[in-house]
């Protein structure tokens, strides 16, 4: 029976070529843009460790100045993002969490050996080793450097397989010499690429790739690298070196801890609790303790990496939608009731309501799975332009099978929404009006 | 004129006015909204950088070789740069106006006094400075040679002795009277002298501007240079000239010296427009949302409307027969779609206020200007008419003798 609806259809869209393609016009132009909008949504909403995030803390001390909170917006105040370095040093110490790592941003120039690679900068991450662990990276070769070499700052760097082509041809190169900067470097290990979407970990540059070095963070330190990130001071201090800058109220590390079970999470709690009473006494911490764990997910939302902007895109898309429903109602009504007449003789033939309705459902979905898939082309084709716009879109506008799916699913429940008045419509017609005519 | 019938033919087939009334209704909403959104944002990017934006280049050094002679090698770049056919002049910057990165400080205009704090964002330059950027000097004078230093995060004990400020932010440390020659004060006590005013030039964060240091022109400029690694080299091309010049800059420097990295060489046009990215693409959105949208509802109503004059042939037929004429049938179809769009215009004005008070409650827009209202219902009353027109003008066309052709 469904076949023979699926050729009833068939014959009925070719009778009315033009109206049907303006249908299909019609669901195509609004899911496309659906379709487009949800993608950039779904992406950047979307959980970028989701075996991990609930158990992957960012960690936050209030270490601020006392007449102001750092942050004070339509989230209410909250204390610094970011460390001082002494803080995020002291809370290394801690044995509480599984994983820790303190972390920021720096760059290098790498010189190869090799004279046909001229030296190039790459973004560096200095950490310590949990960070691996923390977050789950790959090594394709050797392993995060040793506990010595975090407490010593030794020399060592962990590269990406990218780094790892184009500067030992995706051979192993652990052990192998790298200069940074000019300073010899041993290859510890070589990593997967690992580029979260977004960068939960640094939203400084949300939706950029992750650095393609990663160093100890006290080797970093002790090579006064340079921080690529933003540093935020509040006390006025005599800063003459590195060294008092290291010693300052400047925050400017990013520290995650994984803590597996509510007790580790108690515990941790506590323990920050603690550093903080203790700070105070020596004269620091001054504002009221808000010691903060937020897991990833929230952390993403605290942030608004989903941009505001987006959200109001993706409402006005789906009125857009609406329209092209109430659209596709119009002319579907024209198309049935034009068609009328052959469905009163199919009912005097002895056809049931219920058939006839199930029939002009089958056809209602074939246009609907039609103007489904003209909004996949339109989606790509509008995906590709806003591509194009911004930079910042380039890892956030890519289909992916999730999207098709809902890009169809929402055709198919739209036109059948759509649908289902002017096919009620339809089949509440007498027979006998449409007998008569002819 | 004949509303009568034409109500009363609409109320025996509600369907189609109702949609295209609904129809109507939601694309003025968005269309209204976004068009708000739209002038906000262009309002957003319109605001003047304050320097020659379309004339500035510039180009990074990053210096690796621990030997690497920084102040020299400068120098020279400079000249090298300054000798190209084309530049006019160039000096070296910490950032840029609206490049969304770069220094905010405070200073006291009162010794000690904290609550006298004024934030600005912070420029280093140098000698060329002004020749370079392009401003206006409106009071004053700009730095000499000698009073430039290298400036880092930790550069306390030796800083600047003078500084320069925007027109805006003189009036607001010194209101109605001359900032030149007074004292600015750090928290750690330094102090520096206000040597000279500028016309306004913007800080590096459009967006933040005004959380970050209370107002996009709240600048200061420091006779001052940065510390290895990275330099930023800033050129002043000819008019016009900014584009073609920039391959030659980037050949000019790497040609030079080794022990460096160049890079990340751009017109400062494209900073900025990196900047507004974001903006950019919102505004290039709503204008394909609001085009699609004009497109469908005006589709939806051709389709009613043919729909209408091919299901009345023959009354309208009978009508002309009974000495209609054709401007009468014209009239009947444009007058009708009158009637449908009025009434979705009146839901749309309710939805229109319904959609940015939502926009407004949980998103950080701007309530609507309702001048923009009345606009809406005119554009969208024109619409449908220009819609309907060539179908009624078929309507018009169809001759008396179709009344008396069938049964």
């Amino acid at each position: 029976m469904f076949t023979y609806y699926l050729r009833l259809a068939w014959l009925s869209i070719r009778r009315n070529p033009i109206l049907t393609a303006l249908m299909v016009a019609a669901i195509g132009v609004g899911i496309g843009a659906c379709t487009t909008t949800l993608t950039v949504y779904h992406l950047m909403a979307r959980d970028p460790i989701p075996q991990k995030s609930d158990s992957i803390y960012r960690v936050l001390v209030d270490s601020w100045d006392p007449a102001n909170p750092f942050y004070d917006g339509d989230q209410g105040a909250a204390p610094p993002f970011m460390m001082t370095h002494q803080d995020a040093t002291a809370l290394m110490n801690s044995k509480i969490p599984t994983h820790q790592a303190a972390m920021y941003r720096s760059a290098f120039v790498v010189e190869s050996d090799n004279p046909e690679i001229a030296p190039d900068t790459y973004s560096a991450r200095a950490t310590y080793r949990g960070f691996f662990e923390m977050f789950d990276l790959e090594f394709v070769y050797g392993g995060s450097w040793d506990a010595a070499a975090d407490e010593n700052g030794e020399l060592v760097v962990v590269i990406n397989r990218a780094l790892n082509e184009d500067l030992f041809d995706g051979e192993n190169s652990v052990g192998k010499d790298l200069k940074l900067s000019g300073t010899v470097f041993r290859v510890a290990g070589v990593v997967e690429n690992w580029n979260p979407i977004p960068r939960f970990y640094d939203l400084n540059g949300k939706f950029r790739d992750s650095a393609p070095l990663v160093v100890p963070f006290r080797t970093a330190v002790n090579l006064e690298s340079d921080i690529n990130g933003s540093v935020s001071c509040w006390k006025p201090e005599d800063i003459n070196s590195f060294a008092d800058f290291l010693n300052s109220e400047c925050v400017w590390i990013k520290f995650w801890a994984q803590l597996d079970s509510p007790e580790q999470l108690a515990a941790y709690a506590d323990f920050l609790d603690g550093y903080a009473q203790e700070q105070k006494v020596l004269g620091r911490f001054e504002r009221p303790i808000d010691n903060r764990l937020i897991d990833v997910m929230d952390w993403l939302e605290f942030r608004k990496v989903v941009s505001e902007d987006n959200v109001v895109l993706v409402g006005l898309s789906f009125l857009f939608l609406l329209v092209c429903l109430l659209n596709t109602v119009g002319l579907l009504l024209a198309k049935f009731i034009g068609g009328a007449s052959l469905a009163g003789i199919r009912r005097a033939l002895g056809a049931s309501r219920g058939a006839l309705f199930k029939q002009h459902l089958v056809e209602v979905s074939v246009i609907g799975l039609s103007g489904g898939l003209l909004g996949l082309v339109l989606a790509a084709l509008g995906l590709k332009a806003v591509r194009g716009w911004f930079e910042d879109f380039e890892k956030i506008t890519q289909l992916d099978w999730t999207m098709v799916a809902i890009a169809l699913g929402l055709s198919l429940a739209a036109s059948l929404a759509a649908g289902l008045y002017p096919t009620w419509r339809v089949c509440r017609i007498a027979p006998a009006r449409y007998l008569k005519t002819q | 004129m004949e509303l009568r019938p034409i109500l009363s033919a609409m109320l025996r087939n509600r369907t189609g006015a109702v949609l295209v009334a609904l129809q109507v209704a939601i694309t003025m909403a968005v269309l209204v909204n976004a068009a708000f959104i739209i002038n906000d944002r262009m309002k957003l990017l319109a605001q003047p950088a304050g320097v020659d934006v379309d004339r500035i280049i510039t180009i990074l050094i990053y210096a690796f070789d621990p030997n690497y002679d920084w102040d020299g090698e400068r120098r020279q770049d400079l000249d090298a740069l300054r000798s190209l056919p084309g530049v006019e002049a160039a000096t070296t910057m910490n950032s840029l106006p609206l490049s969304d990165s770069g220094w905010s400080s405070g200073w006291l205009t009162e010794e000690g006094n904290v609550d006298s704090d004024v934030s600005s964002g912070m420029y280093m330059v140098d000698e060329f400075g002004l020749e370079t950027l392009g401003m206006e000097l409106l009071e004053g004078r700009w730095f000499r040679a000698d009073e430039v230093k290298i400036i880092d995060f930790t550069s306390g004990d030796d800083f600047v002795d003078s500084v320069i400020v925007t027109e805006t932010l003189a009036k607001k440390m010194f209101p109605g009277e001359s900032a030149v020659g007074k004292p600015l004060f750090l928290e750690t006590g330094d102090s520096v002298t206000i040597v000279g005013v500028t016309s306004d030039v913007a800080c590096p964060w459009p967006k933040f501007a005004e959380d970050e240091v209370g107002g996009l022109y709240n600048t200061t400029f420091l006779p001052g240079r940065g510390s290895p690694p990275v330099a930023r080299y800033v050129v002043r091309a000819g008019a016009d000239e900014a584009a073609t010049l920039a391959p030659a800059i980037e050949k000019a420097l790497t040609d030079r010296g080794s022990g460096r990295v160049v890079m990340n060489l751009k017109l400062h046009r494209e900073i900025v427009d990196e900047t507004y990215g974001g903006d950019i693409a919102m505004i290039r959105m709503l204008v394909t949302v609001i085009v699609l949208l004009l497109a469908v509802t005006s589709l939806g109503v051709v389709g009613l409307a043919s729909f209408n004059v091919r299901s009345r042939t023959k009354q309208i037929g009978t009508r002309r027969a009974v000495g209609a004429r054709r401007r009468d049938i014209l009239r009947y179809f444009l007058v009708e779609n009158a009637v449908m769009t009025g009434i979705g215009v009146a839901l749309g004005t309710v939805l229109t206020f319904a959609l940015n008070l939502w926009l407004v409650e949980n998103y950080d827009l701007a309530r609507l200007d309702p001048t923009w209202v009345p606009l809406g219902i005119l554009g969208l009353l024109l619409l449908g008419q220009i819609a309907t027109l060539a179908p009624a003008r078929r309507a018009s066309l169809i001759p008396p003798a179709v009344a008396t052709r069938t049964i």
